[in-house]
């Protein structure tokens, strides 16, 4: 055996020695590259995950909110063609008041201005029957004066 | 060259500090070892939550990596316990294989004795390297083989006298499980010696072009030796922690 040995050169310090070289290479890749290359992409993983997670939750609740507005929208929809019914109504209504209440004083300036037509009528037969008698009566006393004249 | 190819498979000392023989394979995996060291500083400083195109492409490797081992373990636990090693195994693997193939190793040397000898080596073409890490890897499967299963299970995976069948098998599996020592740490060594020794001899022999493509095929034989030897010990610790069958 010690001659295989000796062939190979194998001597006990040389395998310690080459041992002790691996341990330092075991234990520095294991502290300087394995882990905190694993541990960096559990973090990155864990951060992927979160951030699907958060994405689902996301998109949930840009569904929820979707959701929400339609209904409310409708709801708003719904009030509002209320709302644009009650105008119209309300609208329809004050339109036939006024319409009513101008032809309501429509009426009454017709009558008013036929009163007052009647009376300016009256009130020229009036003077006109005056002046007739007026005339009538300057005319009687012409026809007076000038048969007076006449027999004297 | 003028003297020749020199090839040895053990590898040669250097000098000797405090009892510990340095050679050129030692030295280039302290250099193995420093660029590791030294990338995953670098990487650990650069990482951003938004990842550029390098750190996408480390990020795509290491979980590919991790979910592989995952897969194999059945569990995450067991796979934060097992990855750093198979991982590790890998990178530390593929780092000396592909080092050894830069230029540069064998050209830095010095003179000793009058005879030059080089500074830098293929780390693996050593088989104090593989052997290392081959028994690494063995304690690491056998104690995960006690640890999940508890002693006597595990050891009754070996030792059975319910049947003289069940006794062979456990001689059997003791030998395999030996064997494992060999294997992984010979074939490593075996692919990178050889590699390293037929670039030799094809740059000693056509220095220009030719050596081209066996660079190519040594680059991803380095590749695939790490990946091998880390895919092994996965499956050996496997294998080491899932209940004998005789249990179900």
């Amino acid at each position: 055996m010690e001659q295989v040995f000796a062939a190979f050169g194998i001597q006990w310090q040389l395998l310690l020695a080459q041992a002790v070289n691996f341990t330092i290479v075991l234990i520095v890749l294991t502290y300087f590259l394995y882990k905190p290359i694993l541990k960096l992409l559990g973090k990155r993983e864990e951060k992927i995950k979160q951030g699907i997670k958060d994405a689902e939750e996301a998109t949930v609740a840009r569904k929820e909110v979707a959701d929400t507005r339609a209904d409310i929208l409708a709801i708003a929809e719904t009030e509002a063609e209320e709302v644009v019914g009650r105008a119209a109504t309300a609208g329809k209504r004050e339109r036939e008041a006024i319409l009513r209440d101008a032809e309501g004083r429509v009426e009454t300036m017709v009558h008013d201005a036929e009163a007052r037509a009647y009376e300016l009528k009256r009130q020229a037969l009036d003077e006109s029957e005056k002046e007739i008698a007026k005339t009538a009566v300057l005319a009687a006393e012409k026809i007076l004066q000038e048969s007076a004249g006449t027999t004297h | 060259m003028e003297d020749g190819l020199h090839i040895s498979i053990a590898p040669e000392i250097i000098t000797t500090v405090f009892g510990l023989p340095i050679t050129a394979t030692l030295i280039t995996s302290w250099l193995v070892v420093l660029l590791i060291v030294v990338s995953a500083f670098f990487i650990k400083k650069n990482l951003t939550v938004v990842p550029g195109k390098g750190q996408v492409a480390l990020e795509t490797m290491i979980t590919f990596a991790y979910e592989y081992v995952k897969e194999a373990l059945g569990s995450a636990a067991r796979a934060n316990r097992y990855f750093p090693l198979i991982m590790s195994i890998f990178i530390f693997f593929v780092v000396a294989n592909l080092l050894g193939l830069f230029p540069f190793m064998e050209a830095i040397g010095i003179m000793r004795h009058g005879e030059y000898t080089p500074l830098f080596y293929p780390v693996n073409a050593d088989l104090n390297v593989p052997l290392a890490l081959a028994i690494i890897s063995f304690l690491t499967i056998e104690i995960s083989g006690v640890i999940y299963l508890g002693f006597f299970k595990y050891v009754g995976k070996f030792i059975n006298f319910s049947s003289p069948v069940a006794f062979a098998v456990g001689l059997l599996e003791i030998i395999g499980n030996l064997a494992r020592l060999i294997s992984l740490s010979f074939r490593l060594f075996g692919n990178i010696l050889a590699g390293h020794l037929l670039l030799v001899v094809i740059m000693f022999f056509v220095p220009y072009f030719a050596p081209l493509p066996f660079i190519f095929f040594e680059i991803f034989i380095g590749i695939m030796q790490a990946a091998i030897f880390a895919l092994l010990t996965l499956f050996f610790i496997k294998i080491a922690v899932e209940e004998p069958h005789s249990a179900h």
